[in-house]
């Protein structure tokens, strides 16, 4: 007993496959893990919100407008009496899965456009990559301000716009990706073997594109928070009175003084997207330490 | 391939690319608006039958789609970007009123994240993993975690309202008069006409919203001043350098420093682009009168000529960017033009 319990600890037993050497790498790095604990607080955050007794974020109380933080009202409240805790609490509903829904549909169009115009290649390819190259001449957030102005404001159309000018980046990278893994030796032993051409995309091309796809994706939800938020501020993402970050402190610079306002939705804004940075930062030392 | 050539064919592909970005912004204003006038003329001017027929015909309205694009970049060419539904004004001439205001901050903001960022990305390559290595990580992360239009809020609050060490938002002191507008460049116009107190005025003014506009640009410097001199200080010249018995400082500052600046005119190009994401913030905030508060302004006011004519602009000033940084790259790395 003694003996097995020593010969564990001198040889723990650990897989060697690169993707769990990865993932260890990740779970072992503290910023990643940081990063990770402050996500996973607002999600929790955002999830309890209904149940845990917080005062209605959208609920006015005149007599108490703008009263400084208090063991009443933790973190004030705003130009309507309304508590500023409980919408920043309500508010990672909102701000936290949209960095996630942004990320997934511009990586999944991407993905998907991108990795067909590097294997199927000619004019379809080239229209493909000419829309791409079109779409990035312009600075993301400006692109993104004028479709979401075209479209109208609210939160939906702020998505659409940042998919729409997310994609490109997505499609590059795939099809760079796919360009390279397509002239392997296996691949071209799978041609030689007759495997269908679905087949070799899906089997053999693209588990080996995935790594910095991932890794962009990780890196970019904390942007896509931000470019959001952005949008709210400005006026053409979250409408009031919903409880958004941005939205908040665009309301809340009106009243300047009343500092409270702009602090807590701002602090919570920087923790989220620190956290998804660090987390994103951690991803890609574990998975492509070149880019580091 | 020579330099002219190189940068002839450069020039001539920003032809497909501009017909291809004219094009865009043409389909998204004409397609989704369920009535293309909205987008040319008011709510109120849609009511005046006059004001209807005049849009109508200067802008081909009743004519077929690919008709109308013609049209538009005909008006384009000519220079008429649109007149704006807020300002009343040829959108074009807007833009050259308040482009300057950005130009002078966009200095500004990158003057401070050279100065700070190029000695933290030198110093964290040579104590590369120690205190001031992680210090650096961690500024450059809050950069670029930061929401620039609460960070404006913040060190508005703290440093006018609390402290009184800067000044309010705006470009200038109100009761200071300001230097006619030559260049559009405060500094530069308050030297030029001998302006001493207005040149004081618009630098204070300048300051606050460079750092918050510049921060993420110092987190790009930083990082890639950092790996650039990680690689070059691993390099054999360096070790001769080093095994000759120079000081470090003259191997650090002389040998690798020299050697790392040439990724660094790359980040040009992407700087460029975080500084007009930032100006639309930053202008907001400071309530400086640049392009990317108008750029806001009319978002949201939904000011669609502006909207359009302004990203036009940008997107074109950010192909000329582009243009440029490659060109000095290839002036500076000569293999690049090979490649």
């Amino acid at each position: 007993m003694a003996v097995a319990e020593l010969t564990q600890t001198a040889l723990p037993k650990k897989s060697n496959s690169p993707t769990q050497r990865r993932l260890r790498s990740l779970t072992h790095n503290p910023l990643a893990m940081t990063g990770l604990f402050i996500i996973l607080f607002w999600a929790l955050a955002g999830l309890t919100a209904p149940y845990i007794n917080l005062r209605d974020p959208l609920g006015q109380a005149i007599v108490d407008r703008l009263k400084a933080p208090s063991s009443q009202y933790w973190f004030g409240t705003d130009e309507l009496g309304r508590d500023v805790f409980s919408r920043v609490m309500y508010g990672s509903r909102i701000s936290l899965p949209i960095g996630f829904v942004v990320i997934l549909f511009a990586m999944a169009a991407g993905s998907l456009v991108g990795a067909s115009a590097g294997y199927i290649g000619g004019v379809y390819d080239l229209l493909i990559m000419r829309l791409a190259d079109i779409t990035l001449a312009f600075p993301s957030i400006v692109l993104a301000l004028a479709i979401a102005a075209v479209l109208g404001p609210s939160i939906t159309n702020a998505l659409i716009a940042m998919v729409l000018v997310w994609w490109p980046e997505y499609a590059r990278l795939m099809r760079s990706q796919v360009l390279s893994v397509k002239n392997n030796e296996y691949v071209t032993a799978a041609i030689v073997i007759g495997a269908p051409r679905m087949r070799i995309l899906s089997a053999h091309i693209l588990p080996n594109t995935f790594a910095p796809i991932l890794v962009k994706a990780s890196l970019d939800a904390g942007s896509a928070i931000l470019n959001v938020a952005a949008l709210s501020f400005i006026g053409l993402g979250a409408v009031p009175p919903t409880p958004e970050w941005g939205a908040m402190i665009s309301s809340g610079r009106y009243q300047f003084y009343s500092w409270w306002l702009t602090t807590f939705p701002g602090l919570a804004i920087l923790l989220v997207v620190l956290g998804y940075n660090f987390f994103g930062e951690g991803v890609r030392d574990a998975f492509d330490p070149r880019m580091s | 391939m020579s330099l002219i050539e190189h940068l002839t064919k450069r020039l001539l592909l920003m032809i497909p690319m501009a017909i291809g970005i004219t094009l865009l912004l043409f389909i998204m204003t004409h397609i989704v608006p369920s009535n293309p006038l909205a987008v040319i003329l008011t709510e109120k001017s849609m009511e005046d039958k006059n004001a209807v027929q005049a849009a109508t015909e200067k802008w081909g309205l009743d004519k077929p789609l690919p008709e109308q694009y013609l049209i538009y970049i005909n008006n384009l060419l000519h220079g008429d970007l649109g007149t704006s539904f807020k300002t009343k004004n040829p959108v074009s001439l807007d833009i050259k009123t308040f482009l300057p205001a950005t130009v002078e901050l966009s200095i500004g903001s990158f003057i401070f994240a050279i100065l700070l960022g190029l000695p933290l990305g030198i110093i964290s390559a040579v104590k590369s993993g120690k205190f001031i290595d992680q210090f650096t990580r961690i500024v450059s992360l809050l950069g670029a975690s930061m929401p620039p239009f609460w960070s404006g809020l913040l060190v508005l609050f703290v440093f006018y309202y609390k402290l009184g060490w800067a000044p309010g938002p705006g470009r200038i002191n109100s009761r200071i008069t300001a230097p006619v507008p030559v260049t559009g460049l405060m500094v530069f116009d308050s030297i030029s006409q001998g302006n001493m107190p207005a040149l004081w005025s618009a630098l204070s003014h300048l300051i606050l919203p460079s750092i918050i506009l510049g921060w993420f640009t110092l987190a790009l410097v930083a990082r890639i001043t950092r790996s650039s001199m990680l690689e070059i200080l691993s390099q054999d010249f360096i070790r001769t350098a080093r095994a000759k018995g120079l000081p470090e400082r003259m191997v650090v500052l002389r040998h690798a420093f020299r050697n790392a600046l040439i990724p660094l005119v790359t980040l040009v190009g992407l700087a460029f682009a975080g500084l007009m994401s930032g100006a639309i913030m930053t202008e907001t905030i400071f309530s400086w009168p640049g392009i990317g508060r108008y750029a806001v302004e009319a978002a949201a006011n939904l000011d669609y000529p502006a909207i359009t004519g302004t990203t036009l602009m940008i997107a074109i000033i950010y192909m000329l960017v582009n243009i440029f940084v490659d060109a000095l790259y290839s002036i500076i790395d000569p293999r690049i033009r090979e490649g």
